[in-house]
C-alpha cells in the first residue's frame, strides 16, 4: 500500500512542476512565432512597397528615380526600425499579447460557430470581386461605345444568349440554396427544436450567400437589359463561369458544415444569449443615479424615454421574460432529446448554450435586486427533470455534465443581490449576515444530484457535486453569504459525508474525503476574517467550519476504525500529502501571522488560535475513543502547533504588547498574548496526556512528541518575562510523575517506558528551571521504584544515553521530532532550523544528563546491590533444593 | 582583452548571427513564394526578383546597422563602467592614504 501511495504522491509530484514549466515554455513558444511572424510581415510589406514603386515607376519617367528612391528608403527605414524592434522586449511582450487575444477570440467564435472562415471566405472570394464589377458597371453606366456596351449592339448579341443561360443557371442555385438550407437544415435540426434551424436558416453567412446569387442575378439581369462595361466584353463567360463554380463550391460546403447539431445548438446559444440581452435591458440603476452617456444627453434634454419596467428596482422587466423562457426550453428540448439519442456531444453542447443564454440573462438581471427570479426558478425544474434523465441514461457520464452545469448556474446566480448592500462603518465588526435565497435552489439541486448519483457505477458525478457545492461555498463566503453558508452549505455537505460515511466501502470513504477536503478549503478562507458579527445566530463562517469538522469526526472515524491508510481522517487534516492539501497547521499559520492591530481583532484571534487547538485535542481524544488507528497524526498536529506558538509570537502582536505596557494604570493587567497561548497549550497537554496514558497507546511515539514540546518550553524558560512558562511546565510534569508514579506503585501496569522520560525530564528541571528540589525528588523516586529489569524494552547499544537511563527514541538518544509539515510550507526558516539544533544540544547536553545521572545513582546504586544481591541468593537457594532434590 | 572579446561575442555578434540566420531562411522563403506566384508572368516576376534583390541588401545594411550600434552602446557602457572603476579605486587609494597619514 505504502507503495502505490508513494508513487501516486511522486506522481502528482511531477505532475505538478511541470504545470509550473509548461507556462514558460508556452511563453517561449508564442515569443518565438511573434518575433518570426513580425519578422516576416515586415519583409512581405516592405517588398511590396518596392515592388509597387519599381511597376509604378515606368509610368512617369521624369519622376523615375525619386519614386524609386523613396520606395528604398521607405522600406529601407521600416526594416532597420523591425531590426531594433525585434530586441525590444517590451514590443515583442504587446505582439504576444495581441497575438493571445487575437487567437482566443478566433477559438472561441470558431468553437461557437460552425461557419465562422465560411464568411470571410464568402466575402473575400466572391462579394469582393463581385462588388468591384457592380462598381466598374455603375462608373461605366451609359458611357460611349468605348466604354459601355449597349443593348442591341453586334457585342451585346453576342452575348446574350450566354448571359440568359447564366442568369437560369443562377436561378437555379438560388432555388437549390433555399431547398438545401431550408429542408436539409429542419429535416436534420427539426427533431431538436424549430428555433434551432431558425437560428442556423438566419445565420448571416447562409443570408450572405443569398444575397450575393440575388446580387449576381440583378447584375446579369442589368447586362441583358442595359448592357455592360466594355471592359469585361471577352471576359463575360469566364466570369460568370468562374461565380457560379465558386457559389455552388461555397454552397455545398456551408450545407456540409452547417448540418453538426452540435455546432448548430451552440450557434442557437450564442444567438439566443444576444437577443436575450435585447429583451432583458439593463436596470436604470435609479438607486446608484448613474445614467449611461446616451442617456444623459437625453435626459438633459428631457427627452428620458427609456421603458418605465427599467424603473423596477427589484425584479427585471417582465416584457423579456418569455423570450428567455422560451430560448431556454428550445434548448432543453435539445438537451432532452440528446440525452434520449445518447448524444454525449449534443448534451454538452447544449448545456454550455443554455450556460450562454443564462450568463447573458443574469449579467442584466443583476442589475436589479430581490430573491425570487422566475426564470431560473424555471430553469431550475428543467435542470432537475433533464438531471432525473440523464442519471437513467445507459451513458452515466452525461450527469457529470449536468451537474456542473448546475454549479454553474448557481455561481452565476450568486451575482444577483437581494438587497442594496449597506456600507459598514466600524470595520471591526463584519457586515450584517447576507441571505441568497435564489442560489439555495442550485445547492438544493446539487445535494439531490448526489443523492442520485452516488449509487451510480461509471460516473465522477458526485465528485463533480461536491466541487461545485465547494466552489459555491466559496464564492458565497467572498460575497458575505454567510447566512445562506451557516444554512445550507455546511448543511449540505454534512449532509452529503454522513451519506458517505454509512456506505462502508472504498468510493464512499473517497467521496467522504472530499467532503473534508472542501470544508478544509473554506476553513482556510474564513482563517483570514477576524471580525465579529452582531447576530443572534453564530453565522461566523470560522465557527462553522470548525462545528462542522466535529461532527464529520463522528462518522469519519467510525470508517478508521482498525484501517490505516493514508486516505484516513487523521492524514487528511493533518499531514501535507499534497502541496495543494490544506491542512490544521496551515490554517492556525495562517491565523497566526494575520496582521492584527486593534484590541478586539487581537482577542479574537486568541479566541480562534485557542478553538483550533480544542478542535485538534478532541479529535485526538474522538480518535482514541473511537479506536481510530491513524488518531497519533493529531498529536503530531498539536506538536507543531505548540512548537509554532513557543517559538514565537508574530511582530504584530509584540507591536501590540509593548503598546499596552505603557497603558497605565490599567484595573485588570491581562495576560500577553503569548503567555494566553502558551497557556492553553499546556493545559491541553496535560488533558492529551492524561486520555492517551489511560487508554495505555504504546507505538504512535506520541511520548516523545509530548517530552520534545515540554523540552522546547525548557528551552525558553529564561527568555520569558513571565513565570508562566515555568509554572505550566512544573504543573505538567507534576502530572506526568504523578501518573506513573502511582501507576508503579499500583502495580495496574507496566509503565516502565516513562521512567526513562521522567528521568530526562527530572535533569531539565534541575538545569532549566532551578528548582533543584523538585528535580531532587524525581531523581530519587525514579532511583528508588524503576525496575531495576523490564520485558518491555532492551537496551539497543546503538545510543549514547540509554545506558544511563535516558529514553531510546528510534534506536537512537531522544531529539526533538522533525516538524514536516511546517518545514515544506516554509513556516520553518533556516534561523528556525539552528535554532532548533541549539535546543537539541541544549537538551541533550552530555554533562548535564551524566550528572543527573549520577544523582539517581546516588539512591538507586545501594537498591541495586541489595536487588542483586537477593537475585543472587535466591538462586543459590535454588540450585541448593534442585541439589537435594536430585540427591 | 579575453573579456572584451566575449562580451562582444554575446552581446553583439551572437545576434547579428542570429538575425542573419532569420533573414536568410525569410528571403528564401519570399524567393519560393515570388517564384510561385509569377510562375505565369515575366513581367512583373522581373520586377518582383528586382525588388527581392534590393530588400536583402537592405537586411544586410539592417544588421549591419544594429550590430554597430550596439557594439557602440557596449563600448560606451565599458568606458563607463571602466571610468567608475578608477574613480572607486583612487578614492579608496586616496581614504587609505589619509588613515596611513592620520595612523602616522
Amino acid at each position: 500500500m505504502f507503495d502505490l501511495w508513494y508513487r501516486e504522491h511522486l506522481e502528482d509530484q511531477a505532475k505538478t512542476e511541470i504545470t509550473k514549466i509548461l507556462p514558460r515554455l508556452e511563453y517561449k513558444r508564442r515569443t518565438s512565432i511573434a518575433h518570426y511572424f513580425f519578422s516576416f510581415l515586415v519583409a512581405v510589406i516592405a517588398f511590396v512597397i518596392l515592388f509597387v514603386t519599381h511597376i509604378s515607376s515606368p509610368y512617369n519617367e521624369d519622376l523615375k528615380y525619386y519614386i524609386l528612391t523613396f520606395g528604398i528608403i521607405l522600406s529601407g527605414v521600416l526594416v532597420i526600425v523591425s531590426q531594433f524592434l525585434k530586441r525590444n522586449s517590451n514590443f515583442i511582450r504587446y505582439l504576444i499579447h495581441v497575438h493571445g487575444n487575437a487567437s482566443n477570440y478566433i477559438k472561441k467564435r470558431t468553437f461557437m460557430d460552425p461557419l465562422y472562415w465560411h464568411f470571410f471566405t464568402i466575402l473575400l472570394i466572391l462579394c469582393i470581386p463581385l462588388l468591384l464589377l457592380f462598381v466598374m458597371t455603375i462608373i461605366t453606366w451609359n458611357g460611349n461605345s468605348e466604354i459601355w456596351v449597349t443593348v442591341g449592339s453586334e457585342s451585346h448579341n453576342l452575348h446574350v444568349e450566354s448571359i440568359k443561360q447564366f442568369s437560369s443557371l443562377i436561378l437555379a442555385i438560388v432555388s437549390a440554396q433555399l431547398a438545401i438550407f431550408t429542408f436539409m437544415f429542419s429535416y436534420l435540426l427539426g427533431r431538436y427544436s424549430s428555433q434551432i434551424v431558425k437560428s442556423l436558416m438566419t445565420h448571416h453567412t447562409v443570408l450572405l450567400l443569398w444575397a450575393f446569387s440575388i446580387a449576381v442575378l440583378l447584375l446579369l439581369w442589368i447586362f441583358y437589359l442595359y448592357g455592360y462595361p466594355y471592359l469585361i466584353e471577352d471576359y463575360i463567360n469566364p466570369i460568370f463561369i468562374t461565380i457560379i463554380i465558386f457559389s455552388l463550391i461555397m454552397t455545398i460546403w456551408v450545407c456540409v458544415s452547417g448540418i453538426h447539431p452540435e455546432k448548430a445548438v451552440l450557434y442557437a446559444g450564442k444567438k439566443f444569449a444576444r437577443k436575450t440581452r435585447k429583451h432583458v435591458k439593463k436596470s436604470t440603476l435609479v438607486l446608484e443615479k448613474k445614467f449611461s452617456k446616451f442617456w444623459a444627453v437625453f435626459n438633459w434634454a428631457g427627452l428620458d424615454w427609456r421603458e418605465t419596467e427599467r424603473f423596477k428596482l427589484y425584479e427585471p422587466p417582465s416584457k423579456g421574460l418569455p423570450f428567455v423562457m422560451g430560448y431556454l426550453s428550445n434548448l432543453f428540448n435539445a438537451a432532452y432529446k440528446a440525452v434520449e439519442e445518447n448524444q454525449q456531444d449534443l448534451v454538452h453542447n447544449s448545456l454550455i448554450a443554455i450556460l450562454n443564454v443564462l450568463k447573458t440573462y443574469i449579467e442584466n438581471r443583476k442589475t436589479y435586486y430581490g430573491s425570487r427570479d422566475n426564470v431560473l426558478n424555471e430553469t431550475n425544474d428543467q435542470m432537475a427533470a433533464l438531471l432525473k434523465a440523464t442519471c437513467n441514461s445507459p451513458n452515466e457520464h452525461m450527469s457529470t455534465l449536468v451537474i456542473r452545469c448546475i454549479g454553474n448556474i448557481g455561481l452565476y446566480s450568486l451575482q444577483i443581490e437581494e438587497r442594496p448592500s449597506v456600507e459598514v462603518p466600524n470595520l471591526l465588526y463584519g457586515p450584517p449576515p447576507k441571505r441568497h435565497e435564489i442560489s439555495l435552489l442550485w445547492t438544493g439541486l446539487l445535494k439531490e444530484a448526489f443523492e442520485l448519483t452516488h449509487k451510480l457505477q461509471r460516473t465522477t458525478a458526485p465528485y463533480e457535486a461536491i466541487d461545485q457545492l465547494k466552489l459555491m461555498g466559496i464564492i458565497s463566503h467572498n460575497n458575505e453569504y454567510f447566512e445562506t453558508m451557516a444554512t445550507t452549505f455546511f448543511s449540505n455537505i454534512m449532509n452529503i459525508h454522513t451519506t458517505s460515511v454509512n456506505n462502508k466501502d472504498e468510493y464512499h470513504r473517497l467521496l467522504g474525503q472530499k467532503c473534508i477536503e472542501a470544508i478544509m478549503y473554506i476553513f482556510a478562507l474564513t482563517s483570514q476574517d477576524s471580525r465579529t458579527y452582531n447576530c443572534s445566530i453564530d453565522f461566523r463562517p470560522f465557527n462553522q467550519c470548525v462545528h462542522s469538522l466535529k461532527r464529520m469526526a463522528q462518522g469519519q472515524f467510525l470508517i478508521d476504525k482498525n484501517n490505516f491508510t493514508f486516505e484516513g481522517f487523521g492524514n487528511i487534516l493533518t499531514s501535507k500529502t499534497k502541496e495543494s492539501q490544506i491542512i490544521l497547521q496551515d490554517i492556525f499559520y495562517l491565523i497566526m501571522e494575520q496582521n492584527v492591530s486593534e484590541d478586539r481583532q487581537k482577542s479574537i484571534v486568541i479566541n480562534d488560535l485557542e478553538n483550533l487547538i480544542d478542535l485538534v485535542a478532541e479529535f485526538a481524544k474522538i480518535g482514541i475513543s473511537q479506536g481510530a488507528v491513524d488518531c497519533g497524526m493529531f498529536i503530531n498536529a498539536f506538536y507543531e502547533i505548540a512548537y509554532l506558538i513557543i517559538r514565537k509570537s508574530p511582530e504584530s502582536m509584540k507591536k501590540y504588547e509593548c503598546e499596552r505596557k505603557s497603558d497605565i494604570p490599567v484595573l485588570y493587567e491581562r495576560p500577553s498574548t503569548q503567555d494566553q497561548k502558551e497557556a492553553k497549550i499546556f493545559t491541553v497537554w496535560r488533558d492529551l496526556f492524561s486520555v492517551f496514558f489511560d487508554k495505555r497507546i504504546i507505538g504512535l511515539d506520541w511520548e516523545q512528541k509530548m517530552c520534545a514540546i515540554l523540552g522546547i518550553g525548557f528551552t525558553n524558560i529564561n527568555i520569558r518575562e513571565s513565570e508562566l512558562l515555568k509554572n505550566q511546565l512544573l504543573e505538567c510534569i507534576d502530572l506526568l510523575r504523578n501518573r506513573v508514579i502511582k501507576t508503579q506503585i499500583e502495580n495496574n501496569r507496566n509503565v516502565d517506558h516513562w521512567w526513562p522520560y521522567l528521568q530526562l525530564l527530572g535533569a531539565w528541571v534541575s538545569e532549566f528551571v532551578k528548582e533543584s528540589k523538585i528535580s531532587i525528588e524525581i531523581a530519587s523516586e525514579v532511583g528508588k521504584l524503576k525496575p531495576f529489569h523490564s520485558y518491555l524494552h532492551g537496551y539497543s547499544g546503538q545510543s549514547k544515553f540509554e545506558a544511563y537511563g535516558y529514553p531510546s527514541v528510534f534506536h537512537g538518544d531522544f531529539f526533538i521530532p522533525r516538524m514536516n509539515n511546517l518545514m515544506t510550507q516554509g513556516y520553518i526558516t533556516e534561523k528556525d532550523i539552528k535554532q532548533i539544533i541549539c535546543w537539541q544540544e541544549m537538551l541533550m547536553n552530555e554533562d548535564l544528563l551524566i550528572s543527573y545521572h549520577k544523582e539517581i545513582e546516588k539512591t538507586r546504586s545501594p537498591l541495586r546491590e541489595q536487588y542483586y544481591k537477593e537475585l543472587r541468593e535466591k538462586k543459590k537457594e535454588r540450585n541448593k533444593d534442585n541439589q537435594t532434590e536430585e540427591n | 582583452m579575453k573579456n572584451y572579446a566575449k562580451l562582444i561575442w554575446e552581446n553583439v555578434i551572437r545576434y547579428s548571427l542570429l538575425d542573419l540566420f532569420t533573414s536568410f531562411f525569410l528571403l528564401v522563403a519570399m524567393y519560393i513564394l515570388i517564384k510561385i506566384i509569377f510562375i505565369f508572368d515575366n513581367t512583373f516576376r522581373i520586377y518582383a526578383l528586382k525588388s527581392f534583390k534590393i530588400l536583402a541588401l537592405l537586411y544586410i545594411t539592417a544588421i549591419l546597422v544594429t550590430s554597430c550600434w550596439y557594439h557602440i552602446k557596449l563600448l560606451k557602457l565599458l568606458v563607463i563602467n571602466e571610468y567608475k572603476n578608477k574613480n572607486s579605486t583612487s578614492e579608496k587609494n586616496e581614504s587609505a592614504n589619509n588613515t596611513k597619514d592620520e595612523r602616522e
